[in-house]
This record gives structure tokens, sequence and C-alpha cells, in this order.
């Protein structure tokens, strides 16, 4: 088991040398670079921009930026803004609590209404409780985020006032964004627990435990779920990717601090810095959680072993 | 419903029955009404004719980014399928670059390098759903060459690029039209977020996404401007889902 994950851990470096080469190629690229691009319009002198570009290291070439840029990152050290002037990682700091609390509420949401939606439709094939829980999927499926959220804030915002309509706080606060981030989850979770519940409740050993007149609970439960959970959680690991993706969305919907609402500011205002932290941050954080994914599988079936 | 999509897209100048760009400063807001199905928008513009218009736009950008994510990831996937060794290791170390990072960042950064445009949103978009098809063709590939046939293809001496062509790349057309079909909603979805987001398509183009983004401001006033679009990019997207989901029942059975 350790060494598997020793292997693993290595087999990651790689993978985010090519991502940090990546986040810092495609940001390296832009036409004309951050600091000509955001003073473009506040028409600052040529002094200024030279001095900035010289702070900023912008003249250095490709090599020597990236060089600093991944020896900045090995101390975890993310930069300052070039706007703000604060530093990254404080800045990640202050907005990643919202987030975290976001995506898991969410996460909690497609996970508990995702899997007991596809057992139902599972456990009952071809009736109409699966039509209706397909169609739930499907309807999940093909549903933008944004839209959902601005439908929910008219229904539950503005006609009923039950809940407010941005911003950050308590519970309230939370319960729209988390649904409106959670419910193509609850989609994708469903399709995959019907369809891989319907495998194995196909095989041998499910008609042996109903031959041991086991109560249909009991055969669903214990010997159905458990082996189906595998899959769900892949999926529940690459949902985590698809969440902190989305979280852009639904936070700048809501008007919600966190880091998809930061950075899709940062994009917006030219702030490759903060863009390329936040970025490298949400790509470490989907490699770790798929990599815990894979490492979780022993605990679910006792036959995976790590060699 | 998608051959309806379709038929709106085509015609959309003959079926709108007022022109998508044409402001009209004496109609604005007006809400849903025989006139105007749809209602108008802040500018007094028919919403109905600017959604039928956008189905152009959202087919485009669904087509053409599958489009260069399918040839870019058949291209890899063959390439590392066929040839193997270290052109295949380095090929799928940078498909596993792509995948470390969730589908619709990976789009950001591209479409805050290429900077913010309809044109750069599809290429962001196709860009990052190339993993998909890749990974894909090169798990038929690596199957596909086991066959008999193109073993006996490579035995008497038929070039790569004709067992390539001939013999392999119909083996792997299947699954990528399965993917594809799912990819075009996908797509969709990614580039109306971008637009909504305000990196995509740029006013005044009739633009799904964008629009819904520019009726957020309105929404107690004018519930209409965010529901029609977003009403119109969810049949779309569930089109082409069932599309898909159809696709794969007839070519793999085992899926359904």
């Amino acid at each position: 088991m350790w060494s598997y994950i020793g292997r693993r851990l290595l087999i990651l470096i790689p993978v985010i040398f090519g991502v940090s080469f990546l986040v810092f190629g495609a940001l390296y690229i832009i036409p004309g670079d951050a600091v000509d691009r955001m003073l473009a319009e506040s028409g600052a002198s040529a002094e200024t921009l030279a001095r900035l570009r010289d702070q900023y290291g912008l003249d250095d070439p490709f090599l020597v930026q990236y060089g600093r840029f991944l020896s900045q990152m090995i101390r975890f050290d993310l930069g300052r803004s070039i706007i703000t002037d604060r530093s990254v990682k404080e800045q990640i700091r202050n907005q990643l609590p919202a987030t975290i609390e976001l995506t898991l509420s969410a996460l909690m949401i497609a996970f508990l209404f995702g899997v007991p939606l596809g057992v139902i439709s599972a456990i009952n094939r071809g009736s109409w409780a699966d039509a209706i829980g397909m169609l739930i999927a499907l309807v999940g499926v093909s549903m933008p985020n944004f839209w959902l959220g601005l439908l929910l804030i008219m229904a539950f915002s503005l006609q009923l006032g039950w809940l407010p309509t941005a911003g950050t706080g308590g519970l309230d606060h939370l319960i729209l964004p988390a649904v409106t981030l959670g419910f193509s989850g609850i989609a994708v979770i469903a399709r995959v627990t019907r369809s891989s519940l319907l495998e194995v409740m196909s095989s041998d050993f499910i008609r042996t435990a109903r031959s041991k007149g086991l109560r249909q609970v009991t055969i669903i439960v214990k010997h159905g779920m458990r082996n189906s959970m595998a899959s769900v959680l892949t999926i529940v690991g690459l949902q985590f990717g698809a969440l902190l993706g989305g979280s852009v969305v639904v936070e700048t919907v809501f008007s919600r601090q966190g880091l998809g609402f930061m950075a899709a500011d940062a994009i917006q205002s030219l702030d490759i810095i903060l863009v390329q932290g936040t970025v490298m941050l949400a790509a470490l954080a989907f490699v770790l959680v798929n990599l815990l994914v894979d490492l979780s599988y022993s605990l679910l079936d006792p036959r995976v072993r790590y060699t | 419903m998608l051959l309806l999509l379709i038929f709106c897209a085509v015609f959309a100048p003959v079926i709108a029955p007022y022109d998508p760009l044409a402001v009209a400063p004496f109609d604005i807001l007006l809400p849903p009404s025989p006139d105007h199905w749809m209602g108008t928008d802040t500018l007094g513009r028919d919403m109905l004719s600017r959604v039928i218009f956008g189905s152009r736009v959202s087919l485009r950008l669904g087509l053409v980014s599958v489009s260069i994510a399918m040839s870019l990831g058949i291209l890899i996937g063959s390439l590392a399928g066929y040839l193997g060794g270290w052109i295949e290791a380095a090929l799928m170390r940078v498909i596993d670059i792509l995948l470390a990072f969730p589908s619709l960042i990976l789009a950001l950064i591209f479409v805050f390098a290429l900077g913010p445009g309809l044109t750069n949103a599809m290429i962001a978009v196709g860009i990052a759903s190339i993993p998909a098809y890749a990974r894909v063709t090169r798990a038929e590939v690596l199957s596909a060459k086991e066959n008999l046939y193109v073993q006996a293809a490579e035995a008497v001496g038929a070039p790569s690029r004709t067992v390539m062509f001939r013999h392999i790349l119909p083996n792997i057309i299947a699954p990528n039209i399965v993917i594809a079909a799912l990819g075009t909603g996908i797509a969709i979805l990614a580039g109306s977020a971008l637009s909504f987001l305000g990196l995509g398509a740029q006013a005044p183009t009739p633009e799904w996404g964008l629009m819904l983004s520019q009726g957020r401001g309105f929404m107690s006033l004018a519930w209409w401007l965010s529901f029609f679009p977003g009403l119109a990019i969810m049949i779309t997207v569930m089109a082409l889902n069932l599309l898909g989901d159809g696709l794969r029942d007839v070519f793999d059975p085992r899926l359904g």
C-alpha cells in the first residue's frame, strides 16, 4: 500500500511540472504582457511601465521567468497580485474557506440525493419511478448551472423572499448556491449509481443472497451497494473537478465570496499572477482528490490490493 | 427536437419575426405578448428572434469545438496507440497534464491566454475536450491492432498509412461519434458559461449565455430576459444528450 502511494506520488511530480508549465506558458503568450495591458487604459507613463516591468521581471527570457515561477511555487510563494499588490497566498487563504464550504455542501447534496435516486431507479427498472428518476437526471446534466441559479433566485429570493439573493454569510446564504452547484452532480451520480447497481444486481452472488432468503433491503444495501460504490466514488472524484469549475460560475451568479469569484474577477482584470496561483491550486486539489479516490477503493472493496 | 433546432439555425433569417439586432427604443422590456412571444430586451430587441438566431451561434460553437477536440484527439490517440514507444509515452503525458485540470478551468486558462471572444472560446473549449477523444482512440487502436486482418495487412507489407486509415480508423469512428454527440452538448454548456462570464461571445451577438448574463440585472423587472435563453440552452443540450445516449445504445449495447 505505502509503496503504491509512493509510486503514485512520484508519477504526480512530472504531471505537476507539466501543469505548471502549461499554466505559466499559456499566460506567458498573452499578446502584450500584463502590465502593458493593465496600464494601457490608465495612461501610465513610460517610466512607470518600465519600473513595473522590471519589478515583475517581465523582460527576462522565458526560461528565467519560468524558473522563477517554479522556485516560487516550490516554496509555496505565489507572488503578489499585479493589481492590488497583495500577496496571492493571503488572498487565496481568505477566499478558500468559502469555496470549500460551497463545494463540500454541493458534493454532499449531489451524493445524498444522487445515490438514492439511482438506487430507486435501478430497483424499479422500467417502471414510472425509473422514468422519473432518469428524467430528473437528464434535466440535471442538460441544465446550465448559471440558469438554474437565476431561476432559484427568481423563485426563492425575489418571489417568495425566503432566502437572500446574493452574498456570503450563514446557512441561508449557502442553500441556493449549494443546490445550484450540486444539481448536475445529483444527475451524474444517479446515472452512474443506477447503471453500476444494475450490473451488480445481475451477478451470481446476488442470486445466492436471494436464494438464502435475505431481505431485499439487505441484499441491496449490503451486497449490491457495496459493490457498486467503486464506480460511484470514481464519479464523485471527477465531480469534484466539475464543482471546482462550476464554482467560478455559481459564485459569480450569487456574487458570493470564494476562489471562483476571485478567479473570474482576476481574469476580467488581467491579474495574471492571481490567475496563475488560483489555477495551480485548483489543478493540484483536483489531482490529489483523484489520488485519494483511487486509494479509497480498497476500503470499499477488500479485493482491491495495491502492489 | 434536434431537427427543429437545426431548422431554426438554418432558416433563422426566414422564421425570425424581427431583426435580432434591431434596436427599438419605444419597445423596451415588453413582457411576452402576441407581438413579441418572448418579450423584448433592454434595447427593445425581440427576444424570440434573438433566441432563434442564438441557435446558430450555439450550434456553431458546439460543432466547431467538438471538431477541434475530435480531430486533435483522434490524431493524438491514434499516433500514440499505433506508434507506441516514446511517442506514446510523451503524448499520453500531455493528455495526463490536460486531465489534471477541471475542464472548465482549462478552458478558462486558454480563453484568458487567447483573449475573450466567440472564436477563442470555441478553441478553448475544443482544446479542453481533447483528452476524452485521445484516450478512447488510443484504447481502440491498441485493441484493433491485435486483429488478425491488421496483422495480415502489416505482414503483406502495407504501408503504415494504409493500415492506419483503411484498417484501423473505421474501428475508432463509432465510439468517437458517441462521445462527439454527448460532447457537443457539454461544449455548448461550457461555451455559454464562458459567454456568461463575459469571456465568450461579445455584445451584440445573440448568444444564449451572454443574453442570460445581460438579463441578470433585470430579474425582478423582466424574468423573460433570463428565462428563455436558458430554456433554449437546456433543450438543445438535452436533445444532444438523448442523441448521444441513443447512439451509444446502437453502437455499444453493453453500456445501455
